[in-house]
């Protein structure tokens, strides 16, 4: 069995050390740190092995916009523990976020690379951004794009017009609507205080 | 005798008083409140609209219920904004189930999911003033049910010291290690 021309360039890939990106907007901030503590460790690749080096780089660009479920960003505090004395420190996620953008997603990697002695080797070859915006010495490495764990809804806003003709009506209005009662409604005024 | 009593039954009690021809269905107007100024005479008077939902609707098939959503073969969501503005004002907030037909449970289903999706800012046009997007609710989130909201849970993550901060992230921040925008070609 010889090899083909593809399968023989994605022979040298296994074996070099190739720069993938992925957009974080949108994404849960879990899921996409599994993923890209997988695509670090190199246990995508079939020569995987805990010891050996075949570890990939990673971009993350938009970590600011990355998501959380529900009201997780407030139910979720982050607990620092130095071990030294005043060095406790519990911290709701948002808090964290906003201070600096990029330290959720390095935490979520980090302890998705488990607790080992090699995952500070691995975690270098992580490359956070906050915004879209890529130095080009980065950016001239990547090679691959990475799928990314979850579908963006689209805002309304998004969606043009000929789209939003063309989608059926799920319902009519009934016989004799006013096409009044659908304005938005006036709230009432509220009671102003009587001078006493 | 019961044939013409079903006749009977089937014809609105106001038109069956009007009009004294039988026709088989009813016709469907839509109706505006419409003011015109001719010099000093201002008339206030209800005109026939035709409605614009009329060529696009989804025929309604025999079920136990006759609800829209409920005939509807899509468990909707919050991701599905097309659905959710059909039921929806100008300013956002749902339509009362006496103008669009719907059940008791679809109703707050569609109430949730609207919730959800204004949370999200996917209505971002048609959101009302005052809505609070400050502190965790500036940062995106993501629901995978509808009853998500009621299952709140606070955890607490072991979290680690160690950060490898090699790029400079915002305005004053003092990681100059590898200044953010320089270009080596």
């Amino acid at each position: 069995m010889g090899m083909t021309r593809l399968q023989r360039v994605q022979q040298w890939l296994v074996f070099a050390r190739q720069w993938h990106i992925v957009d974080a907007q949108g994404q849960d901030i879990d899921r996409l740190g599994e993923k890209v503590a997988r695509f670090l460790k190199g246990a995508h690749k079939p020569i995987y092995h805990p010891e050996t080096d075949c570890g990939d780089h990673v971009v993350v660009y938009n970590c600011r916009q990355v998501a959380m479920k529900g009201f997780e960003w407030k139910h979720r505090e982050y607990f620092f523990n130095r071990e030294y004395p005043r060095s406790k420190n519990l911290l709701s996620a948002w808090e964290i976020h906003e201070f600096d953008p990029c330290r959720l997603m390095f935490l979520s990697v980090y302890q998705s690379l488990g607790r080992n002695l090699v995952r500070r080797r691995h975690i270098e070859r992580l490359h956070l951004f906050a915004d879209d915006e890529i130095p080009p010495r980065i950016l001239q490495n990547v090679s691959n794009q990475m799928e990314q764990v979850q579908s963006v809804p689209r805002r309304s806003d998004q969606i043009s017009a000929e789209e939003r003709s063309r989608f059926p009506a799920i319902f009519d209005w009934k016989e004799d609507h006013l096409v009044d009662w659908e304005a938005p409604r006036v709230p009432p005024a509220e009671p102003t205080e009587k001078k006493k | 005798m019961s044939l013409l009593l079903r006749v009977l039954r089937v014809l609105p009690p106001a038109s069956a008083a009007q009009s004294a021809a039988l026709s088989t269905s009813t016709p469907l107007s839509l109706r505006k409140i419409q003011e015109t100024v001719e010099g000093k005479t201002t008339t206030v008077e209800v005109v026939d609209v035709q409605s614009d939902r009329k060529q696009k609707l989804i025929p309604v098939r025999d079920e136990h219920c006759s609800c829209p959503l409920c005939r509807l073969a899509v468990k909707v969501s919050y991701e599905d904004v097309l659905i959710l503005e059909q039921f929806m004002r100008k300013d956002g907030t749902v339509l009362p189930k006496q103008l669009t037909g719907l059940c008791f449970g679809q109703q707050l289903r569609l109430e949730r999911c609207v919730m959800q999706a204004h949370w999200c800012g996917l209505f971002p046009d048609r959101t009302l003033p005052g809505f609070d997007r400050t502190g965790y609710k500036k940062y995106a989130r993501y629901w995978s049910d509808d009853m998500d909201m009621y299952r709140l849970k606070h955890n607490v993550v072991k979290a680690s010291w160690f950060y490898v901060k090699r790029y400079d992230v915002g305005k004053g921040r003092p990681y100059p290690k590898i200044p953010a925008n320089s270009a080596e070609t």
